[in-house]
């Protein structure tokens, strides 16, 4: 039954979507003329589509869900807000507004400007009508319409081979992600009969879970995988820096991490499925640990930050397979706002003035972090209130917490300054603990309490993840002539390479879908 | 030629370049000054694939844009055109294999772009400066050793179609000189042909190969050798030796490849007729700038005030100084300025707070001689709480904790930025006193500020107030910020210089010395350092100079700098597109833009720079110049024996022609001499850029710095130089310095000699000494020369070079240079002409 306050709340939050979707009606070439107009008018609705997200964002996390349908033909609009969606819609909408804003000067007196501003605008409706919708043809539709509008941000420049063979790398993957939402939405048909999520979602926890509720579970889990970059799928977005900064913070922070949020969404039938959830660990674990590992390794500041984002990606998924679905929405969150911000001032990367370096950790150092990190984060656990011991899952995730704790304490109490640094290794430490556990007990009550069916990792899993994240530890640690050692260094020159992911893509988009060297000519 | 030789020849062309950290304006060409702009041009071209002239549109445009104004040359100017519409014909060109493998089977990504790539990660491990957490382990070993080693476990090239690549490279020596030498055997490249075959090779990684040659240029400056360039050499070898034994059985690939080094090196000499009707428009553009140029000097012998100036100010020769100048000039008439290279004189090296090395405020071509050490208290968090936290940051274990935990304050970070608010710091102190620990002996310090008072020209009549004003710019966000910077203080700002400068002007025992040698500087006479900020127009003092100045002196200084900031940003608004504003909001404005992160043209730099005037100021004093000339104070009267000549000769009119063909390049041929656009920069190992996902390593100047998306903002015109000064005192210098005349002969530069009556001016081309007209004289000269009766006149027919295609007063060409001998009371006793150039 919808109220008024349903009525007023969804109708803030469509909005937003709304707004963009005006903003970027005119055709490219009208845009183009009337470049800077366009471009204002672009930022201001932004922050008008950020306003009334707000207003609605603020609604639901006061006052409790709302939704609206509304039937359109044969089609359902669905307007769903709980909190996982507010959340997400203010900071997409958080996002499209800051990064309307700087494209607004720093596109002034491009060519195809207007063009630009027409297909941000677009993309940015199209990710907020993701976030919001109440279904999930809904949610498939606005998906695909993503890529499909980001498709045009990637050949802003189509002379450049480089930006045209990324985004037919990204087309592929994206067609592939495309196939399998396309399969989820007959299973999900043939599972419940609806694709409002509400319904779907609804199923006792007693019943046992039908082979076409795992089929769906696991097509869902490969769909999110293929749309946000996770290993093998990854190898377009370090190459997608032949298009300018701000679509780059965009895709980065508002748009890969919809596979995050398909998989939050999706959790009570994902986290019904053990195949799905191990899926999750093991290739987001991977994907974390693998591009992580190239990401070290990456002297430009834009590749650096790609090979990030696939390692938080698949950190984030990492988490969703272990049951934290709270901390995976945080990671999300503050993940985008983190690399938003990297990306849209990566400029500034000229190296200043270079200061004495502080020496390597010391043992006792190493002792000392490891040993106040463990007090710390277990008496903050037990102060905040937050059970960090409850499953396997949540065991790995804060033991990984409080090692990188451990070598921040050490990293600080290894410099030689030893009345402030005593000090600052103990304050600076406990302040991120304790900011930790708030936020992850504040991200917990973003998502109804979970079905309880977590399928637990097995300890083999979640020692051999451990295993592969302290081998990430060891590899900064290493002393110089160790990293020469033939085996470091031979994993040194692959990491270096993307271990030959991107090469190996390339080369296979160019033998189903050949750039043709004549157009190339004709744009040089 | 021997190898050796050829390497040598080789690596000797590739320019020097900076990096970000302190990047400095370089001349794209300086290893082709040594021949005329035709043979450069010629070179370029074949070798290079780049362009030293812009194509026939854009002359076509600029000279459709004269017509009207100068009638009666508009035959010439058709004529002009004519030539240019000319089909340009097929030029040859030399090319490496993998150039010749994308030519006879194009593929995307072609062979170049793939093998850039290859040479351009590694090149950016090896010489990151710290963006790679796992850093390329093998930085202790030479760039080939390290990269052989690093390619011998690569497997890219094998993955991308480079069969058996990896034991290619292990079959090398470590030795890249025997690397070169087998490899020219392998590929078959004659001798004759081998300088430029190795060139291309370099410019085919230019962006790299230029950054080396900066680096073995700095090693050699510190009495080290470098082979650096080499090494990289034999990388760039190693793969076009693997690409051409891809062809090996490609019986058309291997007869282009051997049929390129038969024709390609016969016709250096001969130079297209369209080359040569682009160089004709690309001169009548110069020659146009010029003659409006001289037509706006104040003509007449300079004439000496005696009254004591309110303030004297000494400023950057950079030609935004221009605009500031005139600017605080306007403010009262007792206010002098002087203009001088930026650094006042002192090769400073800087070292920070805190920092582990000092860095050169000085200009390039000079080694730093004293040592500044800042003693002020580091402000910002010390470093060892930075490394800590970095690490957390961007170790592959806790980045994930990291954006756990702070993520959501790069909101708050994020939201700060788009409410970045202007500073509110016009023409107030920026420095606590003191704090700067110069170390030059006692003895030094006097003969220092005498020289620096000697070449600044300010011996005597000092003012109450002497303003030192270095400058700077502020912008965000900006990967080229270093640019906007002191060219002559090395690619910083000029306040250290400045404030070094003005204490030791102040200092009583300088003072007392100063008397000794004959200067006398009144006791009331205070030196204070400023810095003008080129973005905002702000001028910041240094505390300690204004407080110890007269409360009066102050806050007039204050008011004067303040008025003129606001008249420097009125001139500048057309360009920010910001006209409609009321000072007040203007300033805000350009303080905004100087803070906003999004960004990309704060402000246009020495866009626009044209000329190189040395004279004193009353030539051009409440002359409007534009902005785009660099102006050096020079009285010849004061300068006997020539030696201040030399100096601007040899130094400032050098770096301005660096800082001209630096802008001319970017502007002309972008791609190949700029950096390309700034929305696509991705900074690598924390000193440069490539453009998107890799490519060679960019240098010069992004487009966005010449261009503003409609029109180019910098007028690509080589620099003239004007000199108030006999044409021998002139020729001095160039007799004792090769590489100035070089650049005069062979047209890098435009050299005018001033005429003391100010009415007529002495140009120097390749074969001498010619005079130039200008206004009436000039018009009177060539009704003589329109004259049918006049063509009949033996004298004339006597200069078989001549003609009368066009003519120079309608500054249309100086080709036809006018060579008048005057007699006492007879201006048109004899006329003689000659092709000049």
């Amino acid at each position: 039954m919808e109220t008024r306050f349903d009525l007023l709340v969804t109708l803030l939050a469509a909005a937003a979507p709304a707004l963009l979707l005006v903003a970027g009606l005119p055709s490219s070439s009208w845009m183009n003329r009337h470049a800077e107009p366009a471009a204002r008018w672009g930022a201001t609705a932004g922050v008008l589509a950020l306003l009334s997200a707000s207003a609605a964002a603020l609604g639901i996390w006061t006052f409790g869900p709302a939704s609206l349908g509304v039937d359109i033909g044969p089609m359902r609009f669905d307007v769903q807000l709980d909190r996982l969606s507010a959340t997400a819609l203010l900071l997409v909408s958080f996002l499209l507004a800051v990064v309307l804003r700087f494209s607004r000067g720093y596109m002034a007196g491009e060519r195809d400007r207007g063009h630009f501003t027409r297909w941000l605008c677009l993309t940015g409706a199209a990710v907020l009508t993701l976030v919001v919708s109440g279904n999930l043809l809904q949610l498939a539709l606005a998906w695909s319409a993503t890529s499909l509008c980001l498709h045009q941000l990637l050949l802003l420049y189509p002379e450049r081979p480089g930006a045209r063979l990324a985004a037919r790398k990204k087309f592929l993957i994206s067609r592939a992600g495309d196939v399998c939402l396309a399969a989820a939405l007959v299973l999900a048909w043939m599972e419940f009969g609806t694709w409002n999520f509400t319904t779907m979602f609804a199923t006792p926890e007693t019943t046992a879970v039908s082979p076409i509720s795992h089929a769906l579970a696991v097509i869902l889990t490969l769909g999110a995988m293929l749309k946000s970059a996770q290993f093998p799928f990854h190898t377009w977005l370090p190459d997608t820096m032949e298009t300018p900064t701000p679509v780059s913070a965009l895709m980065h922070a508002g748009v890969i991490n919809a596979g995050g949020f398909l998989v939050i969404r999706m959790s009570p039938i994902i986290e019904r499925s053990p195949a799905a959830m191990l899926m999750l660990v093991v290739i987001g674990g991977f994907t974390a640990v693998f591009a992580a590992c190239v990401m070290l390794t990456q002297a430009s500041v834009k590749r650096s930050l790609a090979f990030s984002t696939v390692a938080q990606m698949g950190f984030m998924m990492f988490e969703c397979g272990l049951g934290a679905f709270g901390l995976a929405l945080l990671h999300l969150v503050a993940h985008s706002l983190y690399k938003a911000y990297a990306f849209l001032s990566s400029g500034s990367g000229i190296a200043a003035v270079r200061t004495a370096s502080t020496p390597r950790p010391s043992a006792v150092a190493s002792l000392a972090g490891a040993t106040f990190a463990v007090a710390t984060v277990a008496v903050g656990a037990r102060v905040v209130g937050v059970n960090l011991t409850e499953s396997a899952g949540s065991f790995v995730l804060a033991g990984l917490f409080t090692t990188a704790l451990a070598s921040l304490a050490a990293g600080v109490w290894s410099a030689p300054h030893p009345r402030t640094r005593i000090l600052a290794g103990a304050l600076l430490p406990a302040a991120l603990t304790a900011g930790y556990l708030l936020l992850h007990r504040l991200f917990d009550q973003a998502l109804p309490t979970s079905a309880g069916l977590h399928q637990p990792v097995t300890p083999m899993v979640a020692a051999g993840v451990s295993l592969c994240f302290a081998a990430l530890l060891a590899a900064r640690a290493l002393p110089a002539p160790a990293r020469q050692h033939r085996f470091v260094g031979a994993l040194y020159v692959h990491a270096r390479n993307g271990f030959y992911m991107n090469t190996l893509a390339n080369r296979g988009v160019a033998a189903i879908w050949p750039l043709s060297p004549a157009v190339a000519q004709e744009f040089r | 030629m021997s190898t050796t030789d050829a390497v040598a020849g080789a690596c000797a062309l590739v320019p020097p370049y900076w990096p970000l950290t302190h990047f400095v304006a370089v001349n794209p060409f300086v290893g082709l000054s040594d021949r005329s702009f035709a043979e450069a041009e010629r070179l370029l071209d074949r070798v290079g694939h780049a362009q030293l002239l812009a194509d026939a549109p854009f002359y076509l445009n600029a000279l459709a844009e004269s017509r009207g104004d100068s009638a009666g040359a508009d035959h010439d100017l058709n004529a002009l055109a004519r030539s240019l519409d000319a089909p340009s014909p097929q030029r040859e060109r030399l090319h490496a294999a993998t150039d010749l493998s994308d030519l006879l089977r194009p593929s995307v990504p072609g062979w170049h772009a793939l093998i850039v790539d290859e040479i351009s990660k590694w090149c950016a491990s090896y010489y990151d400066q710290g963006q790679a957490a796992w850093g390329m382990p093998w930085r202790d070993r030479s760039l080939f050793v390290a990269w052989k080693t690093a390619a011998i476990q690569d497997l890219n090239p094998e993955l991308m179609g480079l069969h058996g690549f990896r034991q290619h490279v292990a079959s090398c020596a470590d030795d890249p000189r025997q690397v070169i030498e087998q490899g020219l055997a392998a590929v078959g490249v004659p001798l004759a042909a081998r300088q430029d075959y190795l060139h291309r090779l370099l410019m085919s990684v230019s962006g790299w190969s230029g950054y080396i040659q900066h680096r073995v240029r700095q090693a050699s400056m510190n009495g080290d050798q470098s082979d650096e360039l080499v090494q990289l050499l034999a990388v760039r070898f190693v793969f076009d030796v693997a690409v051409h034994a891809e062809h090996s059985t490609n019986r058309i690939w291997q007869e282009r490849w051997a049929a390129q080094f038969a024709t390609a090196n016969g016709d250096a000499g001969s130079v297209a007729t369209d080359v040569e009707a682009r160089h004709a428009a690309q001169r009548t553009l110069e020659h146009r700038y010029q003659h409006t140029l001289f037509a706006k000097l104040t003509p007449g012998a300079p004439t000496e005030s005696v009254e004591r100036p309110a303030l004297q100010a000494v400023f950057c020769i950079d030609v935004r100084s221009e605009v500031f100048r005139r600017a605080l000039e306007a403010q009262h008439p007792a206010i002098q300025t002087i203009g001088f290279a930026g650094f006042f004189g002192l090769p400073l090296a800087y070292r920070p707070t805190g920092a582990d090395h000092a860095s050169a405020r000085c200009p390039v071509l000079l080694s730093p001689a004293i040592t500044v050490e800042d003693r002020s208290p580091a402000t910002g968090l010390p470093y060892w709480l930075t490394d800590a936290w970095s690490a957390f940051q961007t170790s592959g274990l806790s980045c994930f904790a990291f954006v756990e935990t702070t993520g959501l304050v790069f909101g708050a970070a994020l939201a700060r930025q788009w409410f970045a608010r202007e500073r509110d710091t016009p023409a107030v102190a920026r420095h606590a006193p003191g704090g700067l620990d110069v170390h030059l002996a006692a003895d030094r310090r006097t003969g220092l500020a005498l020289a620096v008072l000697q070449n600044m020209g300010l011996l005597s009549n000092f003012a109450p107030l002497v303003l030192i004003c270095g400058h700077g710019s502020t912008t965000t966000n900006n990967p080229y910020a270093s640019s906007l910077a002191c060219g002559a203080c090395g690619g910083y700002p000029g306040d250290i210089n400045a404030r070094v400068a003005a204490d030791l002007l102040n200092d009583p025992d300088v003072r007392a010395g100063l008397a000794g040698s004959g200067v006398a500087v009144p006791a009331d006479t205070r030196f204070v350092a400023g810095l003008h900020d080129t973005t905002t127009d702000d001028v910041m003092l240094d505390a300690s100079g204004v407080d110890a100045a007269a409360g009066g002196d102050r806050d007039r200084l204050s008011a004067w700098l303040q008025a003129a900031g606001n008249a420097c940003r009125r001139e500048r608004a057309a360009g920010l597109g910001l006209v409609h504003l009321s000072d007040s909001a203007l300033g805000a404005a350009v303080r905004r833009r100087s803070l906003d992160w999004s960004e990309v043209r704060a402000e246009w730099g020495l866009a626009g720079n044209a000329a190189f005037v040395a004279a004193p100021r009353n030539r051009t004093r409440g002359v409007d110049l534009g902005g785009r000339v660099f102006l050096h104070d020079y009285d010849a009267a004061s300068d006997p024996d020539g030696a201040r000549l030399e100096l601007i000769m040899t130094a400032p009119m050098v770096v301005a022609s660096w800082i001209n063909l630096q802008y001319y390049a970017s502007t002309i041929d972008n791609s190949h001499f700029g950096s390309g656009s700034k929305l696509l920069h991705n900074v690598v190992g924390a000193f440069g850029a490539w453009e998107g996902n890799s490519g060679d390593l960019r240098v010069g100047l992004p487009w966005q710095s010449v261009h503003d998306g409609e029109r180019l903002r910098h007028e690509p015109l080589r620099l003239s130089v004007l000199i108030d000064t006999m044409p021998a005192s002139i020729d001095a210098v160039l007799a004792r310095h090769d590489h100035v005349r070089q650049l005069v002969e062979h047209e890098w530069i435009h050299l005018f000699a001033l005429d003391p009556t100010g009415r007529c001016h002495w140009r120097r081309t390749a074969s001498g000494w010619t005079q130039v007209l200008t206004g009436t004289a000039a018009r009177h000269c060539l009704d003589l020369i329109r004259d049918p009766a006049l063509e009949a006149r033996p004298l004339l027919a006597t200069t078989a070079s001549m003609t009368f295609a066009s003519d120079y007063a309608t500054g249309l060409s100086g080709r036809l240079a006018a060579r008048l001998t005057r007699q006492p009371d007879d201006v048109t006793v004899i006329l003689a002409f000659e092709a000049a150039g």
